[in-house]
């Protein structure tokens, strides 16, 4: 029962950062219909960043997360600015530039950090041992301001006039444009946040795990699975899809095999999308935030 | 004016001709050899350090005064190209270097992902060719692979003496493996399994985890759980970095230890500020931390005045191209050809050649050599030199 639950906080410590990771990819998606296969670079760049705050500027970790987030978000904004906004209409374009994103971004970070992995000092050192669990500081903050950074999120959709507006547009495009919403302009800020969340994720992840230029293409995909397993656009689904991933992956690693731990997150993808085909949380034909 | 032209005419079509001359005699002189390495994609790191063992080998060679063959001097020139981590662009390559090029030798890639691909093509085209994939240990000695040269210690040789070291050095009772799931780990684990168990150690795990995972947590809670003295693991920094911190985090063990994959120059340090009973890592060629002889400290401080830059954790692949690229030369002058590759792997075979490693290349092509061991223990990390080379 122990390993049980230990399992179950080491698949929701990485199903989190999967959740956070995706719900740029959804939201994007939601608003344009666009697959962002750059978004796991952004990870990768929020992860690079707040290593060199902190280990080389000495900036305590919580501000170059917060510096990361912001980093990301303007980072999101300039390449939707840049080249996302022409191709609107034509999502297919925009995954090709996504894809030439990759490159340019993998070859910076080659260029800026090298090719080895780079790993920072632990940030905050200890570990808490109860009932015979453990959770290290580090992985308790980082669950903490996950939580904290979907609640946000969750919260801003729901009762900010800028979330009900992007919820809106997602739901009703024609509608919306009909009621004053400037379409281009909250486009526009859901890829800042989209970004801006995957840039903090990857600052979170710099902190636990060692990171590399090539460590944005395997998040993506796992984003991508838990946008399907949560349902298209669906802000809930998606936070569901990234804890379930998380936790189907632990389990499986932990009581079967790690060599296939890749392989548990698209079984569950197949089983949910052979009941549910819009995913958990989607509806057949329909986006909602 | 129309006389000003015909000269102008004339002396650009002599100059033309003076240099096409020139061209051919310089390209008369020059003997070619292939370095397909990965400078790009998620392998760049070892071929980065692969082609600077070689870049930095050539450049010294040809500083020498090149090869002589007969009675010609010839000047050495490198053909770089960047496989970027991909197969296919491996075979292509090495299809380029051996049928367009014609190159005497090829020297790399590192990974054996992509050189056991590679050497089916310069094997075919009887192309001398050094690499240093654990793949390519079950490959020496078979007649269709003459001209392989293998750039690392033998597996049974390596750990023959790694692993009584290590029951020695620690006492342990139990031992857990955790490798990732490529044909190298799988080709490691189960000889050390085995060693383990002659020494009277009880393997309580042997577990592999896929190339991307980043979240080791799941499987050493499983590991744990069965209690081992030691967790055993490879390989690299990327994953012994997080293998060890995620393990001290979860108490999977007492004492830890790391197989080659690159230097673990950084667990190295950091077990040293970790409550661990001991972490001991192999490294794959020589330490570059704390070097433990002149040559390695002189090879140092040449890399750092070529490339402007401290070695890091994987740098000491170089090592496994360097010196053999010294060895081919000396192979190619004692040959008298370097067109004739049976000749010259003849003088490769059965001959020792003691350059920055103490290398020794037995019938088969396989090379044997000295490597370093690191001991963190008690917050002090400390070296030993293994003699395979006896």
């Amino acid at each position: 029962m122990t390993d049980f639950l230990q399992q179950l906080i080491n698949g929701l410590l990485i199903g989190g950062l999967y959740a956070l990771v995706a719900l740029g990819i959804s939201l994007v998606f939601g608003l344009t219909g666009m697959v962002n296969f750059a978004h796991g670079e952004v990870v990768m760049l929020g992860g690079y960043l707040t290593f060199t705050l902190t280990q080389k500027a000495g900036i305590p970790f919580l501000g170059s997360l917060v510096a990361a987030l912001l980093a990301g978000a303007v980072l999101g904004l300039a390449m939707d600015r840049s080249t996302f906004k022409y191709t609107r209409g034509t999502p297919m374009n925009g995954l090709v530039i996504s894809l030439g994103l990759i490159m340019i971004f993998q070859s910076l970070a080659m260029t800026i950090w090298g090719t080895e992995p780079l790993t920072m000092d632990v940030v905050f050192p200890g570990a808490l041992h109860q009932w015979g669990l453990s959770l290290s500081i580090q992985k308790a903050v980082t669950l903490v301001v996950t939580a904290v950074l979907i609640a946000g999120f969750g919260l801003f959709l729901v009762k900010s006039r800028a979330g009900r507006a992007l919820r809106a547009l997602a739901q009703e495009p024609e509608a919306a444009v009909y009621v004053g919403i400037p379409v281009e302009r909250y486009i526009a800020l859901s890829m800042a946040i989209g970004t801006g969340l995957a840039a903090a994720a990857g600052a979170m992840f710099a902190a636990l795990f060692s990171i590399t230029p090539f460590v944005g293409t395997s998040l993506t995909a796992k984003g991508f699975i838990v946008v399907a397993l949560g349902g298209l656009g669906s802000a809930a689904g998606t936070i569901a899809g990234g804890l379930l991933l998380g936790i189907m992956e632990a389990l499986g690693a932990g009581y079967i095999s790690a060599a296939f731990t890749d392989a548990y997150g698209l079984l569950l993808f197949l089983l949910v999308l052979s009941f549910k085909p819009a995913g958990l949380f989607g509806v057949s034909g329909r986006v909602k935030l | 004016m129309h006389r000003v032209v015909q000269r102008s005419i004339g002396v650009a079509l002599a100059a033309l001709a003076l240099g096409i001359c020139s061209t051919g005699a310089q390209a008369q002189n020059v003997i070619k050899i292939g370095a397909p390495f990965s400078l790009s994609g998620p392998f760049a790191a070892f071929g980065q350090a692969g082609s600077a063992g070689v870049e930095m080998a050539v450049e010294e060679l040809n500083r020498r005064g090149g090869i002589t063959v007969g009675n010609t001097k010839y000047t050495v020139q490198m053909i770089s190209e960047d496989t970027r981590s991909q197969v296919a662009d491996t075979v292509s390559i090495m299809e380029r270097l051996t049928r367009e090029q014609k190159v005497a030798a090829v020297f790399g890639p590192i990974v054996g992902v992509l050189s056991t691909p590679g050497q089916e093509v310069t094997q075919a085209a009887k192309t001398i060719h050094f690499g240093p994939a654990v793949q390519w240990n079950a490959l020496m000695g078979r007649p269709d692979k003459k001209y392989l040269v293998h750039t690392q210690v033998d597996d049974d040789l390596r750990y023959g003496a790694f692993v009584p070291m290590l029951v020695r050095e620690t006492k342990i009772k139990s031992i857990a493996l955790l490798g990732v799931n490529d044909a190298t780990a799988r080709s490691i684990m189960p000889k050390v399994a085995a060693l383990m168990q002659k020494e009277g150690v009880k393997v309580v795990a042997e577990e592999y985890f896929e190339r991307t995972t980043t979240d080791f947590s799941p499987f050493l809670t499983r590991i744990r759980s069965q209690k081992p003295d030691m967790l055993f693991f490879g390989y690299g920094d990327n994953f012994a970095v997080s293998i060890l911190r995620q393990g001290v985090e979860l108490n999977v063990a007492p004492h830890y230890s790391a197989f080659a994959g690159t230097s673990l120059m950084v667990p190295m340090q950091q077990a040293l500020g970790k409550p661990v009973d001991s972490f001991i890592g192999m490294v794959a060629n020589e330490n570059l931390l704390q070097p433990l002889h002149d040559d390695v400290t002189k090879w140092i401080a040449a890399y750092k005045a070529k490339y402007n830059k401290e070695p890091t954790g994987t740098t000491d692949w170089a090592f496994s191209m360097y010196d053999y690229v010294f060895m081919w030369a000396r192979a190619v002058q004692q040959a008298g050809t370097f067109t004739d590759a049976d000749k010259v792997i003849e003088k490769i075979r059965g001959t020792n050649y003691k350059g920055v490693l103490n290398i020794k290349i037995d019938n088969r092509g396989q090379a044997d050599h000295d490597y370093d061991v690191g001991i963190v223990r008690g917050g002090k990390l400390s070296w030993q030199h293994v003699n395979v080379i006896k």
